[in-house]
């Protein structure tokens, strides 16, 4: 986990208050190093820090980014830039930037495409 | 696939699109607009039959097939949700939907909005592909979303994002991919387009989101020099994931060789071979099973057929070369199945029926639990329900109508043509005409007599049969109460054991009780109508009598045909018949005389129909093979 991991949780503590259907954010640097994980947790939001987690989310975010690319470059040498998969019980998004990979959780109705790429858009400027 | 023309005798081609809030009918050819209607009707009453009724809340193809004619109604995609309907001849293959479907998807102009457009099954190989724009290939269309289904499967596997219906991927040039799976996700929808321009909605809304986030908090990301191994071991492991290939660490990672993803495959396997008799399953239908990911799965199988968990080895279809599983006949492991199987050779013995055989297709006794056997007895209810439909009776009866009104006029024409040859016997010329027209007449009739005749046959053991059917979905009532002034009847239903004190009762119309009790007399499956019968009413009782016995009496022979007087009483032939309506009154009335008796349990449960000699017991005087305490 990242020292200065502790600077962006004021920006993502507010994205979770004023989107209540935010369930979970992940930022993970574009080599793979988790940086932060906050998840809505019943007694409010809670950083987790427990590496077996943190690692397993980055490396869902790695190989979600690596297979997205292989399926735009087959189709027009394009490399991603969100990836949204929508389910039953969970809205994911996963937006790729030079400098940081944000993931987004959300409930089913919470467009969590919209909010990573905000977020990301966001993010990419203060690093 | 087969090839299918472009008009098909016959056929009228349906295109629909739904959401929430609305239908829209996409009339393509010859169906006309009130049939829509009435189309739409019955496809609600039908979807809500299979969802709330069957419990299929995952449909996706619904066939019913007619005489000639078959409508198939698919689910294309499940968001929003597109339709695609099909009244075709019977003859046509209705998996030729796609081939269809992929004309539509051009004449509802995709090809002005998408670059691509496809559908890909989950195997990874693509049904069919169109390319407006650019020339793609199919197989590499289908390989590009195949990365797809398994980044999905992966997701849902980690978040439990629940069943995924869409997934979408912008590239960094504006190129987006939408794909759409099915409630099963064996078929991927999928579509490309480039999004020039902002898209002002999107913008707007994200305005709306972000607009109490100001001053964002500056600071720079800080990787920290480090010497710790375990972090440069996680760290190289990260980075091999972003190689592209999904690397057998990042498999175990997914933590999914737990002992209950490993047991609940274990126990798919035996069921499949258990319930199928199969001794090679496909690979593919135990990935969609057990929804893992290939890779994983075939570490899962590897790994237990080295344990000896499973024995069997995996290898590869004869003919598709598709990967299989090969297993073969489990060990017997505990005592209780050593104990169920020698029960199981008991009653097989009993059926004086060879053992071997049906032993070889039981690898592994597993005890059935309570829930199964109470399902099983409602989907028989639900089975017999469905074969004592009486639909096609009425349609018979109006055939075998029409039929004899034909007969009659053949009857008549012959009449006319003899008179005319007795009166213009001068003429030889004309009679010699008259004669031939009369030999063809009569030739006409001997015809049409024995198509009455095959036809009444034909209904009259129809009707013997819908009884019998019925007659194992109702009881039958051992008294009855009359009440002529309202036409209704109070029944009492008695379990047959002699001591047995368990009854039933009800009041209800008379129309299909009074059918159901005379037949049951006909096919002796009592030896006297129920205490009370001959309160019924009479009239209307001799009537089905003499009606039943006509129509027994339309036999192959000319002198019995001609003893009926007219054929006037089949239009009262339908008398004979319990609609489906009548039907499922009784199911109903008697279910509500349980309700009134606090009794929560489904009338067919509590009492049922012993297999030998077809009287009614209560539960506690029927043993478990139907057959009841007597026999």
């Amino acid at each position: 986990m990242y020292n200065s991991s502790e600077g962006f949780r004021p920006v993502l503590n507010e994205v979770f208050e004023q989107n209540s259907q935010v369930l979970m954010i992940s930022l993970t640097s574009p080599e793979g190093l988790p940086i932060i994980l906050l998840s809505r947790e019943g007694s409010g939001i809670e950083e987790i820090t427990d590496a077996s987690i943190t690692n397993r989310y980055a490396a869902l975010v790695g190989a979600s980014t690596s297979l997205g690319d292989r399926t735009l470059s087959t189709l027009s040498q394009e490399t991603v830039r969100l990836i949204h998969v929508q389910g039953e019980s969970r809205d994911i998004a996963i937006s790729i930037a030079e400098k940081v990979i944000t993931l987004v959780i959300t409930d089913p109705n919470g467009s969590a495409n919209l909010l990573a790429e905000k977020l990301t858009n966001n993010l990419k400027i203060l690093m | 696939m087969v090839e299918v023309s472009d008009s098909p005798l016959d056929s009228a081609f349906l295109f629909s699109i739904e959401d929430e809030k609305s239908k829209i009918f996409v009339n393509k050819v010859r169906v006309d607009k009130k049939y829509l209607t009435i189309f739409d009707r019955a496809w609600s009453i039908l979807t809500q039959i299979l969802t709330n009724e069957l419990q299929l809340s995952n449909w996706r193809t619904l066939t019913i097939s007619g005489r000639s004619r078959a409508l198939s109604i698919k689910l294309l995609t499940p968001y929003p949700k597109i339709y695609l309907t099909l009244i075709h001849d019977v003859n046509l293959d209705s998996n030729d939907f796609m081939k269809i479907l992929m004309k539509h998807v051009i004449e509802l102009g995709y090809k002005t909005k998408f670059e691509t457009v496809g559908l890909v099954a989950s195997e990874g190989y693509p049904i069919w592909v169109i390319s407006e724009t650019q020339q793609i290939d199919e197989y590499l269309f289908a390989i590009s979303i195949t990365s797809l289904l398994t980044l999905v499967e992966r997701i849902d596997m980690e978040v439990a994002a629940g069943g995924v219906s869409t997934c979408m991927v912008y590239g960094n040039e504006n190129l987006q991919l939408n794909v759409a799976f099915n409630p099963s996700r064996d078929l991927a929808f999928a579509t490309t387009q480039r999004i020039s321009g902002v898209d002002l909605n999107v913008d707007e809304k994200l305005q709306m989101m972000y607009a109490n986030i100001s001053d964002p908090i500056l600071f720079n990301v800080y990787v920290p020099e480090t010497k710790n191994p375990e972090r440069e071991k996680i760290l190289s492991e990260l980075r091999e994931e972003f190689s592209g290939e999904i690397t057998e660490e990042e498999m175990q990672s997914l933590n999914i060789f737990d002992t209950e993803t490993l047991d609940s495959l274990v126990n798919e396997i035996m069921s499949v071979a258990r319930n199928f008799g199969a001794n090679e399953i496909s690979i593919g239908y135990l990935r969609k099973r057990m929804k893992l990911p290939a890779e994983v799965l075939h570490m899962a199988l590897e790994y237990l057929i080295s344990n000896s968990a499973i024995l069997g080895r995996i290898g590869r279809e004869k003919h598709s070369r598709k990967e299989i599983l090969v297993i073969q006949p489990q060990k017997i492991r505990t005592e209780e199945d050593f104990a169920t199987i020698q029960d199981i050779r008991q009653q097989v013995n009993d059926l004086f029926l060879p053992l071997d055989p049906i032993l070889a297709q039981l690898p592994v006794i597993q005890s059935v639990v309570e829930t199964e056997v109470i399902s099983e007895a409602l989907s028989e209810f639900q089975v017999l329900q469905s074969l004592s439909d009486t639909d096609s009776l009425f349609l018979h009866s109006a055939d075998l109508r029409i039929l004899a009104s034909q007969l009659e006029r053949s009857v008549m024409t012959i009449s006319m043509l003899q008179e005319q040859v007795t009166e213009d016997q001068d003429n030889t010329v004309f009679v010699q005409e008259l004669k031939e027209r009369l030999d063809k007449q009569i030739e006409k009739f001997t015809d049409q007599r024995s198509s009455i005749t095959t036809s009444a046959k034909k209904l009259h053991s129809d009707l013997l049969n819908s009884y019998r059917i019925l007659l194992k979905l109702l009881p039958i009532p051992s008294s009855i109460k009359y009440n002529k002034a309202i036409d209704k009847i109070s029944l009492v239903f008695k379990c047959n054991h002699a001591l047995c004190k368990h009854f039933l009762y009800k009041y209800d119309d008379a129309i299909g009780w009074r059918k159901l009790i005379y037949f049951s007399q006909v096919l002796t499956l009592i030896e006297s109508f129920p205490e009370g019968w001959e309160q019924l009413d009479q009239e209307k009782m001799s009537n089905i009598d003499l009606l039943f016995t006509k129509l027994k009496q339309i036999t192959d022979s000319e002198q019995q045909i001609t003893s009926l007087d007219s054929f006037t009483f089949l239009n009262e032939l339908d008398e004979l018949i319990v609609s489906n309506v009548e039907r499922d009154k009784m199911i109903t009335s008697l279910r509500k005389a349980l309700d009134q008796s606090n009794n929560q349990v489904d009338y067919y449960s509590t009492f049922r129909q012993c297999n030998n000699c077809q009287k009614w017991y209560c539960s506690k005087h029927i043993r478990a093979n139907d057959l009841c305490i007597y026999c």
